[in-house]
């Protein structure tokens, strides 16, 4: 592929960036291809250790923040439809309102659902972790009951449980901690990885 | 590698080649790649995010009948340099003490 060919299509693919943002990246990548070449490459070669444009193009709009893909998805749509389409939209979207309110709001109830649900299980771990340590240090201070009171092996009894408990919390409560961190990163990844979604369907 | 820890770590590694004298893109890889793993594509992000946080900034000169930008770090990039050194110190402090802590376990 030849200079030109691959700034063309890389141009194509980061058309719907922010307008100065396109010409910085076309500006650096042109850049990088003369001085590999007066390095001595031959032009495809030079063009060719950079990647495909489609690789850097999905890199730069996945780096973009979330608002910001959202916004250029709607300007996109915006740009496509004519006033009157536009018109006849906003018509239907109140005509219709009975029929997409319940939709809307039960896909709103699935999202928050989704994350209470993960936040449910974070707080019930820790929750469990917590109170087998505190069951623990009940059952020794049960004990002295059971000294006091001269039953001596229901006292010993007592101890032991509970020492073996508050053992028990303790693994637990780091079980919990790289649980709720495992959590975390798979969110980040599942957030990353819808973001990648809407960024490869502008593609398609 | 962590993403975000590679990340720092390119970035003050871009910064300390600047400390040495201004210089572009292509140059940059080139004198990077023995030290550490970059390209052309993971730069061009790296260098926007330090002109963006004031650590850099961009001229151009013109070469061989076409411009060609240059980096030159900033007082803040250099500040950047010196909070990275300090963070690094805790953190072969930290490194010091886990690989201490993993000899004794593989002893008992």
């Amino acid at each position: 592929m030849t200079k030109r060919e691959f700034l063309d299509k890389l141009r194509l693919e980061i058309r719907n960036l922010p307008y100065d943002e396109v010409e910085k990246t076309i500006t650096y990548y042109e850049e990088m291809i003369s001085d590999r070449m007066e390095d001595g490459a031959t032009e495809a070669e030079a063009v060719a250790s950079l990647g495909t444009s489609e690789s850097i193009a999905r890199d730069l709009q996945a780096n973009q923040p979330f608002s910001a893909i959202i916004k250029r998805k709607v300007n996109d749509y915006k740009s496509k439809r004519s006033p009157e389409s536009t018109a006849l939209i906003i018509v239907l979207l109140v005509v219709l309102f009975p029929f997409w309110f319940p939709v809307l709001m039960s896909a709103l109830g699935v999202i928050v659902s989704f994350f209470a649900a993960i936040g449910a299980i974070i707080i019930a771990l820790w929750a469990i972790s917590v109170s087998i340590g505190i069951g623990g240090i009940a059952l020794i201070i049960a004990s002295t009951f059971g000294f006091a009171s001269s039953y001596i092996p229901t006292g010993f009894f007592s101890i032991g449980i509970g020492i073996a408990l508050i053992g028990l919390a303790i693994i637990a409560i780091i079980g919990s901690f790289y649980a709720t961190k495992g959590i975390i990163k798979l969110l980040e990844l599942f957030i990353h990885a819808i973001k990648k979604l809407f960024v490869r369907r502008a593609h398609a | 590698m962590d993403i975000q820890l590679k990340r720092g770590l390119l970035e003050a590694c871009v910064l300390a080649e600047l400390d040495k004298g201004d210089s572009y893109g292509y140059q940059i890889v080139k004198d990077l790649s023995g030290v550490v793993e970059i390209s052309e594509s993971t730069l061009y992000p790296i260098l926007k995010r330090l002109e963006a946080s004031e650590c850099l900034r961009v001229f151009s000169v013109e070469h061989n009948g076409r411009l060609r930008r240059y980096y030159r770090i900033t007082e803040t990039g250099r500040k950047k340099i010196k909070e990275f050194l300090n963070e690094w110190e805790e953190v072969t402090n930290v490194y010091a003490f886990i690989s201490g802590i993993n000899k004794g376990g593989q002893q008992s």
